[in-house]
């Protein structure tokens, strides 16, 4: 199978629970979090802080309206 | 003719099996022969048991983790060892069960954690499990039904009237540029049907346009914001909905009730993603889909041609654009095609039921006060589109959008009433789409400080004391109640979407979980989440009620008076469009600003 | 004539594939050689694929048995020869030659039945061996083997002694020899559960000369059997199916012993079908969870003194796989293929 990536419709978005000091330290966790993990076109959809930890959501766009869709490529051959 | 199967159903496990339990009656309704066992038999024992009532299927259930590779492995080693494989069936299933695991251990059949009774039914006896969704075929869901648009408000239909005959008689002798536009696009369609040529009419059409469109027509020059999709992505994205239509089996959104239609809204810039978003909806049980244009369509005058893409969010409307969509939907899926706002209302609708949609959106009152365009053109134009949505046989919502601004609702829907009202003196069918939102007019008046539900029902109790007539909640609902958090998101539109199934109205439109995050475009599994939610809002609610609490019949008494005195007002106005523009339908201290766009282009035939 | 090599191991990293690698890599003429598996090991299921992990290395011109649905995973390049009606929940058996070289993820008959039908069916490809692979908690189809050769170690056990006790008592129940059955006989069906015991007509049963047993063989309803069966004069003969069939007793250790004993009376003990050990590999190595670093390490066993305890306690070869691996398993390889009959 090529770049599992490729088979995203759109974005690829990581839900987790980060232990942090704060909404700064959460927001930096996981954006480095993703980078690492190579997605790019990164942005934290929702976080919240409270207690312990925050929630977080953070989304990396695979895919934007107009790219050349690697799903679509498939279907091309 | 059945065959009667002998079946030892035996729970591997320290406890009972509810699983077990379930299935043993399915087995038994459909006639065959069942021993279920205690729970934790050793292996021996079962076989010792299969042996003895000379079994033919064998179900084990395993609901720990713990050990299960060896328990499970020993249990068909001895089995084999006692030379029953061949004549005996087994399956096991169960919380610790994946089927890969129980492929395996050479089981015939594994069933994970969701598996129904049917489905090992079906596996006993020895035939193809179907889907019951698979067996009802996805019908197309009827928005307008027997709606006969009877008037209980005798006083209110009085009102109406007149203000009708003044819309009627106003707009009679007054058309626009964007009406001019609409009739050439027309003749346009009509010489492409006819194989003739369309350059002197496409000229025509140009010189009406704004520069950022006339230029198409004229040098071939884009809007900026878009570039044409090549011909292999045209392929590609044919052959993607070939492949994905022959797999489709959407799931059935609705529980025990026949409505309401629930309507998702696309329009991510780029049609072949569009497209993939709304395979997705389909097959998540979206009975209809809303297309989305750029705010810009609505501003400049005139329409682009060909298969465009957009680099922002809202799809652009083209013929080919629109024809593209049409040709990749399930036949069972409702397609809406906007045209509520801005100087191309009339052209749009006439698109739409070119493309073969099944709906559009007109609302003056909203398309002058809400969405920039002036009051005088709106309403030629609308009166146009309307025309147009008549003979196509097009059903229209008539949306409160106004609302959003912060309008009272009793005054969008005295516009709402008006324009609907038109609508049928024009021979069209109209359906009322109030908003169930968080407005600035609840978030003033604390309407919805304790519960989302009484307003909404106030809404829904004044429109059904005035009117009979289709109702379809919009625009999303529980719109401005939502916020990027997913489940939250979700949860807001299941629980609105019970409220409008306990309301028993038509349809109504939702939201993806990402409604209220504005940093990127719409992802297609935000779309799924809120399907889900509403599928699930709708099998908690079944036909049970949401019962509200008296302050929603008092709210529904203020807003019917209310409509009846902003009807009258209007009436004293004389003049609709004056009306609108004095805010008699929506003033500016309450957010309604008369447009502009369009301002001094209407003219006298 | 082909011969089938079962190689089973009595526990999780026993090196069992170590075992089956190192035989498979003894095979001077790839062409001559079959492989198969007969199902599930452990945790070797690909997260991914959702298949097993292939974890042999399949020589080019090897014939290889496996599902259809596990053909395109792995690396080794196949061409399929035969494409059987023998159907897994993988899909239907495929009788396949490697191409190229590579791991195969193998997935192949998982009952007695399927295995001999496979057996026959590669018979005209005049192989000289075919190896099947083990499972875990798999033991049944090795009835269809010609010999077998067993892994053990410390993962099953990590006391020396202990390990040691169920390999003999595994070599006991595997060297028992043919034992034809004299008239008058009483067959017993499988035994299985305490209540068979009944299944023996007890004191009644004097006058049969031969008891035997042609199913699995359970030891709790056994035991009251055999002890029934010792007051008797003399001991009539006891004849089991097959070596397998004792194996799958539940206390090897009890079944040998009460085997032996029986024997000792003066009670013939033999099978019907044999299944010989052909030698016992033994593995010092075992998984240890470490507390300290939370991780799963490897710990061991003295290798050298569990090697000569189980070499001295043995008849047959032992192999510490690890350590020694292909020489001496080669040299079992080739006499078990040129040996006739």
């Amino acid at each position: 199978m090529a770049n599992g990536l490729d088979k995203v419709m759109d974005a690829l978005d990581i839900e987790t629970f980060i232990v942090a000091k704060d909404e700064d330290e959460a927001i930096r966790t996981i954006r480095q979090i993703m980078t690492d993990m190579g997605l790019r076109d990164i942005d934290v959809v929702y976080c919240k802080h409270l207690g312990p930890g925050a929630r977080v959501r953070a989304r990396g766009y695979v895919f934007r309206a107009g790219d050349m869709y690697g799903w679509l490529k498939e279907a091309q051959q | 003719m059945s065959i009667i199967k002998k079946v030892v159903l035996a729970p591997m496990d320290p406890v009972h099996d509810i699983g077990l339990k379930m299935i043993r009656r399915g087995l038994e309704e459909a006639g065959h022969i069942t021993w279920l066992y205690p729970p934790d038999y050793s292996p021996q024992e079962i076989i010792r048991g299969i042996m003895e009532h000379q079994a033919d299927t064998v179900l084990i259930s395993r609901t720990l983790g713990y050990g299960v590779e060896e328990v499970l492995a020993r249990f068909v080693d001895l089995l084999d060892a006692a030379g029953l494989r061949e004549r005996v069936k087994i399956a096991v299933g169960g919380m610790a069960i994946r089927p890969e695991l129980a492929a395996e251990l050479g089981f015939d059949g594994g069933f994970g954690p969701g598996t129904t009774v049917e489905e090992t039914v079906a596996f006993v006896e020895g035939r193809e499990y179907i889907p019951a969704r698979c067996m009802n075929k996805h019908n197309r869901y009827n928005l307008i039904g027997d709606y006969r648009y009877e008037f209980k408000n005798r006083p209110i239909k009085g009102l109406l009237d007149q203000i009708t005959a003044q819309i009627l008689d106003w707009s009679k002798e007054r058309t626009s540029p964007g009406v001019q536009r609409a009739l050439l696009r027309r003749q346009i369609l009509t010489d492409e049907s006819q194989g003739e040529s369309t350059a002197c009419h496409k000229k025509e059409y140009a010189s009406l346009c704004d520069d950022i469109v006339s230029k198409y027509y004229t040098s071939g020059c884009l809007h900026p914001q878009t570039r044409k999709l090549g011909i292999e992505e045209l392929a590609a994205i044919s052959r993607y909905v070939e492949q994905t239509r022959s797999r489709m089996n959407p799931e059935n959104i609705r529980h025990t009730r026949q409505k309401p239609g629930v309507f998702v809204q696309y329009g991510t810039g780029c049609p072949s993603m569009d497209i993939a978003h709304i395979k997705a909806s389909e097959a998540w049980g979206a009975d209809g889909v809303v297309h989305f244009d750029p705010s810009w369509g609505a501003r400049s005058e005139g329409f682009l041609e060909g298969y465009l893409t957009h680099h922002e969010d809202g799809s652009v409307i083209t013929p080919e654009n629109l024809k593209c969509i049409k040709e990749s939907l399930q036949e069972s899926t409702l397609w809406q095609v906007r045209a509520h706002r801005g100087v191309n209302t009339a052209e749009t609708v006439l698109l739409a039921g070119n493309a073969g949609a099944d709906l559009t959106k007109i609302n003056i009152a909203y398309g002058c006060l809400g969405a920039g365009t002036d009051p005088e053109r709106m309403i030629v134009d609308g009166v146009q589109a309307i025309k147009f949505a008549a003979q196509y046989g097009m059903p229209f919502d008539v949306v409160t959008n106004e609302e959003l601004s912060g309008v009272p609702a009793y005054k969008a829907f005295a516009g709402m009433l008006i324009v609907s009202n038109l609508s049928l003196a024009l021979g069209a069918m109209p359906i009322l789409q109030p908003l169930f939102c968080y407005s600035p007019e609840v978030m003033i008046n604390g309407n919805m400080s304790d519960n989302y539900i009484d307003f909404n029902v106030a809404k829904i109790l004044a429109l059904r004391n005035i009117i009979n007539a289709p109702i379809w909640a919009g625009a999303p609902i529980g719109f401005l109640t939502q916020t990027e958090e997913r489940v939250q998101s979700s949860v807001s539109t299941g629980l609105h979407a019970a409220l409008a199934a306990s309301l028993g109205v038509e349809a109504i439109s939702i939201a993806s979980s990402d409604e209220a995050y504005s940093g990127g475009p719409i992802a297609a599994a935000s779309r799924i989440d809120t399907l889900k939610a509403v599928k699930e809002a709708f099998r908690f609610l079944g036909t049970a009620t949401i019962e509200p609490t008296a302050s929603a019949r008092q709210w529904a008494e203020h807003l019917e008076a209310g409509i009846e005195q902003v009807l009258r007002q209007v009436l004293e106005v004389g003049d609709f469009a004056q009306a609108l523009q004095q805010g008699v339908l929506g003033s500016r201290e309450e957010g309604a600003y008369p447009g502009r766009a369009g301002a001094g282009t209407v003219y006298r035939v | 004539m082909m011969r089938i090599l079962g190689v089973a191991g009595t526990a999780k990293n026993t090196g069992k594939t170590t075992t089956t690698i190192s035989l498979i890599n003894s095979i001077p003429d790839p062409a001559m050689l079959g492989i198969t598996s007969i199902g599930y090991d452990g945790e070797a299921i690909d997260n991914v694929t959702g298949l097993p992990k292939p974890r042999l290395h399949i020589p080019e011109g090897a014939l290889v048995v496996t599902a259809e649905n596990c053909l395109p995973a792995g690396s080794a390049s196949l061409q399929k020869l035969e494409m059987t009606d023998i159907s897994t929940p993988l899909g239907r058996l495929v009788i396949g030659r490697v191409l190229r070289g590579g791991l195969v993820v193998l997935a192949g008959p998982n009952s007695e039945n399927a295995l001999r039908d496979i057996i026959s069916r590669l018979k005209k490809y005049n192989l000289k061996l075919l190896l099947v692979d083990g499972a875990l908690g798999r033991l049944a189809p090795m009835s269809a083997a010609d010999g077998l050769i067993i892994a053990t170690g410390a993962s099953r056990n990590t006391c020396p002694t202990q390990l040691l006790q169920e390999a003999l008592a595994i070599e006991y129940l595997l060297s028992l020899p043919v034992l034809p059955a004299v008239e008058p006989v009483f067959s017993l069906p499988s035994l299985l559960v305490e209540s068979d015991t009944g299944l023996w007509p007890g004191a009644g049963g004097f006058i049969y000369k031969t008891v035997e047993f042609s199913g699995v063989v359970d030891i709790k309803p056994f035991l009251p059997i055999a002890e029934s069966l010792e007051l008797f004069s003399p001991l009539p003969g006891l004849v089991f199916h097959d070596p397998v069939k004792l194996l799958l007793c539940g206390d090897l250790e009890k079944m040998a012993a009460k085997l032996l004993h029986y024997n000792k009376k003066g009670g013939r003990v033999g099978v019907h079908s044999p299944l010989p050990l052909l030698a016992v590999t033994v593995n010092p190595f075992y998984p240890h969870y470490n507390k300290v670093n939370g991780h799963y390490g490897s710990a061991m066993l003295h290798a050298d003194n569990l090697w000569q305890a189980f070499n001295s306690g043995l008849t047959v070869p032992v192999v510490d796989i690890v350590r020694q691996g292909g020489e001496k398993l080669a040299g079992i390889i080739n006499s078990l293929i040129n040996c006739s009959g």
